[in-house]
């Protein structure tokens, strides 16, 4: 992440624009590739080294804050290791056992005897008396791994790196996005949920296709006062925004102690470095669609999942729908280990809302958890609609859930 | 019937509207979740205010349930010990406890803990107070101790942790304590670290303090916090009581004349560019700006190197080494404490003495070992930057050497207090090192503004 002073933005009529690079221009990507080169060295360099080599790299650079800012993206993506060459450690105890012993004899009034005095107490040890005690401070630290990448991906990363570094100063965004696939839609709002964010969402009225949607979003908090604790988590989230198709972006954000308006939308051209999953599928789920393809004759899994509304502005999305011969459709949403809130949040609302046409899946390792084994022995719809599984349902418990559940709701699930 | 829930640190509360009025007070509607929602230091007062109306209320959000925690420490408290925990509980649990380092602050905090019966989260600034605390509390009541911070993640009935994992994970744990502990309190109202007690829903809370005021005046938020102010002793009050008696040394030091020159001219280039571009460093925004524009400025780094070498140049001069041998060599069967204000000089003086060095880039195993050779007298001097300042429990100091420092009053007065823990015959002193001629001379006027050092002894360098 970039830090404040690395920030390069403007003004303009008190509203922020940050100044974005163009990733094919061939004197930035030259930069970049310097600055990369530093990183890639065999053998790899100390923290130390590569300071001082981008150090150099900026201050012959002709936009030294953008140079040290494509350093600061880079050294984020390190991990370095404490010289192993000697154990410093047991190096500095017998050092400083001998000095104890000498300061305690009363030292001599010369500091080089004193010295002498000491090392030659410590003799025992290893190195002699030239040695740096202090060798494995972090700067003589050595890369062990670096996440490589080409120049127009840092330069591409940069881009999304200032909007960012904005909107860690930031209490709030609001956004509206624009897409048909309500697969995108649940990656979004799955990211949400990831970084505990809370969405007021709203579609937009007046929208051209495909559908548009208006997001507000900040966190729990945030109701109560105004605060840019969920910054980080905002500029986490925002990869995945300005990963879809149609989006615009509004905010403000503190800027030289004043809050100044910053909106930007899809037309900035910025790259997104969170990777789009929503184009795989997973290997348990290949297996369940072969196996309920094969074995049930009168249930269908359908292709495509919508998302139904939750209470208050939650959106439920479930995991995969299934159509039955006589039209009826209904949807599974599975609940993992780590999904007691969800699960226990769906629970209430399905008690509240029979008529809604889901039906749920737990794992097991959740439902040993107390409060959740609690509420599902308490709550009437999980007896008829739900089942437990264990890492993935099986399909004939699928099927005991879906035709419970249809003969409860009879005709009203038919579509 | 009102239910009331946890969820990141906040409260949410679903009830039919004729049933929330008593809660409403706290809570704000939040159409995000069709409910109502809090904060989770709310959490006493809602409950409270629920219970007095006479509401049926399902409360989900508590995670604990009283304990059986055995004292295995019968020492008697001191008569102020005994009355700060009766203030204490006198407020309903809540408040701010004021007293001196090495007054025994933790024994305060043991006593209510063990008058609570709560599990309780243990909030302190440093990893070395985590393991001091962690220590005290496992021998105090027999338990395993759960900690947050320095890469563990255990938490227990009773849990330490630093500030900043605490911050980081409230949202997650804030529901599993009853009494929440904060030492060094006067951490707490700064912006992002007064969240943990925000998010954290123990009815029962105990901030501890040597030095509660704030130079920004927000310690008044500690009253929201944690409670008003319910006991208070300063330092001159327990000196030679329960303090060891001590006296405080400045020692102004010449640069050579080499290095004046030196500072001089870094100094002039420094205080040019700030002139130049209309800083204002008495502005609380000063500093920052000369930062940000050191970044941007054509002539920003050359200033900021100034700046850096001439603040070098006082910090470690010359006649500093030399006077800080010969008072190694005047107190060389006693344990001395050196502070720095950076590591730089730390570890400088660390090589060229070779002495043990704590900051924060020592790791927590050898922090460890170190402490404990300081304590049993193998290693007579420790050198440290700013992770001694607070709390540590080195009762065996009774020499403290400030080398450089800033012009905090009360990061002067924790240092004093590191040396203060009484011992059999102890007389403390601390030394204050002062380049005279250049910035810090100012610097240490500020930082001595506090009634511990009204009476200064000055010897002759």
């Amino acid at each position: 992440m970039l830090t404040k002073e690395l920030i390069r933005c403007r003004l303009d009529g008190g509203q922020l624009r940050p100044r974005f690079v163009d990733p094919d221009q061939d004197v930035l990507q030259h930069e970049a590739a310097r600055l990369l080169a530093v990183y890639r060295a065999s053998p790899a360099p100390t923290r130390g080294e590569i300071e001082d080599a981008t150090a150099g790299i900026a201050a012959t650079s002709p936009d030294a804050v953008l140079c040290r800012g494509l350093d600061k993206l880079l050294a984020d993506r390190c991990e370095f290791a404490a010289p192993a060459e000697m154990d410093y450690e047991a190096r500095r105890v017998a050092v400083f056992r001998a000095a104890g012993a000498v300061l305690r004899g009363g030292p001599p009034a010369d500091l080089e005897a004193y010295r002498a005095a000491v090392m030659a107490t410590a003799a025992g040890g290893t190195g002699g008396p030239d040695d740096d005690l202090y060798a494995d401070l972090p700067e003589n630290e050595r890369l062990r791994h670096f996440r490589d990448l080409s120049p127009r991906q840092l330069l591409e990363r940069y881009n999304v790196a200032l909007v960012q570094a904005l909107l860690l100063r930031s209490t709030h965004l609001e956004a509206v996005i624009g897409t048909a696939e309500p697969s995108r839609l649940r990656r979004l709002l799955k990211y949400l949920r990831f970084f505990r964010l809370l969405a007021r969402l709203t579609p937009v009225a007046a929208a051209p296709e495909p559908p548009a949607w208006r997001l507000h979003v900040d966190g729990p908090i945030s109701i109560l006062a105004e605060t840019r604790r969920y910054g980080l988590q905002l500029a986490s989230f925002f990869p995945a925004l300005c990963a879809l198709e149609r989006w615009s972006l509004e905010t403000e954000v503190e800027w030289q102690g004043r809050p100044r308006r910053l909106r930007l939308d899809q037309s900035a051209g910025l790259v997104s470095h969170y990777r789009h999953f929503s184009a795989y599928v997973p290997e348990e789920i290949r297996l369940f669609h072969r196996h309920f393809r094969e074995t049930v004759r009168d249930w269908q899994v359908t292709g495509e999942t919508p998302f139904l509304r939750g209470s208050g502005q939650e959106m439920i999305f479930p995991d995969l729908s299934f159509r039955h011969g006589d039209g009826t459709v209904l949807h599974l949403e599975l609940f993992h280990r780590w999904h007691a809130g969800p699960l226990l949040d769906r629970l209430q609302w399905l008690s509240r809302r029979p008529e809604e046409p889901l039906i749920l899946g737990v794992d097991q390792v959740l439902a040993r958890d107390e409060a959740v084994a609690a509420a599902l022995d308490q709550a009437a719809c999980f007896q008829q609609r739900g089942f437990l599984f264990r890492d993935y349902p099986t399909v004939a418990k699928t099927l005991k859930a879906l035709e419970r559940t249809r003969d409860g709701l009879g005709s009203s699930a038919r579509g | 019937m009102v239910t009331v829930d946890f969820q990141y640190g906040t409260l949410l509360v679903h009830g039919p509207e004729a049933e929330m009025a008593p809660a409403r007070p706290w809570c704000r509607p939040d159409d995000r979740v069709q409910g109502w929602r809090a904060e989770g230091m709310a959490y006493g007062p809602i409950i409270l205010a629920l219970h007095g109306a006479g509401v049926p209320y399902l409360d989900r959000a508590r995670a604990f349930q009283p304990l059986s925690l055995v004292l295995a420490d019968t020492r008697e408290p001191r008569d102020y010990q005994v009355a700060a925990l009766e203030a204490w509980q006198g407020q309903g649990r809540r408040g701010v406890v004021v007293l001196p380092t090495g007054a025994g602050k933790s024994l305060v905090a043991q006593r209510a803990m063990a008058r609570t019966q709560r599990p309780t989260l243990v909030v302190v600034p440093t990893l070395d107070l985590v393991a001091q605390w962690a220590r005290q509390l496992e021998a105090a009541f027999g338990v395993t101790v759960g900690i947050l911070g320095g890469g563990e993640r255990r938490v227990e009935a009773i849990t330490v942790a630093t500030y900043d994992s605490a911050v980081l994970t409230m949202e997650f744990h804030g529901n599993r304590f009853g009494l929440l502990v904060v030492d060094e309190c006067h951490h707490l109202p700064s912006s992002s670290t007064q969240q943990l007690a925000r998010l954290c829903i123990a009815p029962f809370r105990l901030g501890l303090s040597a030095t509660p005021e704030r130079d920004d005046g927000s310690d008044r938020l500690l009253d929201d916090l944690l409670g008003p102010i319910c006991y208070r002793r300063d330092i001159d009050e327990l000196r030679g009581r329960v303090l060891a008696p001590y006296r405080t040394v400045r020692l102004e030091v010449d640069l050579e004349a080499d290095e004046q020159a030196l500072y001089q001219r870094h100094r002039a280039v420094y205080t040019a560019f700030v002139r130049q571009n209309q800083i204002r460093l008495g502005d609380p925004r000063g500093w920052g700006r000369f930062i940000a524009l050191c970044a941007r400025h054509p002539d920003g780094r050359a200033a900021l190197d100034a700046y850096l070498e001439q603040r070098r140049l006082a910090r470690g001069s010359r006649a500093k080494y030399r006077i800080l041998w010969d008072l190694f060599r005047r107190h060389a069967d006693e344990r001395l404490l050196v502070f720095t204000a950076d590591n730089a000089t730390a570890y400088e003086i660390g090589r060229r003495f070779l002495l043990p060095v704590l900051t924060h880039h020592t790791r927590l195993p050898e922090r460890r070992q170190t402490l404990d050779a300081f304590r049993s007298g193998e290693y007579p001097i420790l050198v440290t930057s700013r992770v001694l300042n607070e709390g540590v429990d080195v009762p065996e100091a009774s020499v403290g050497i400030v080398v450089s420092g800033s012009a905090s009053v009360r990061e002067h007065v924790q240092r004093l207090g590191r040396i203060l823990r009484p011992q059999a015959g102890k007389q403390a002193v601390l030394y204050e090192l002062v380049s005279a001629g250049t910035s810090e001379s100012y610097v240490s006027e500020r930082r001595r503004q506090h009634r511990a050092y009204q009476r200064t002894h000055t010897l002759p360098s």
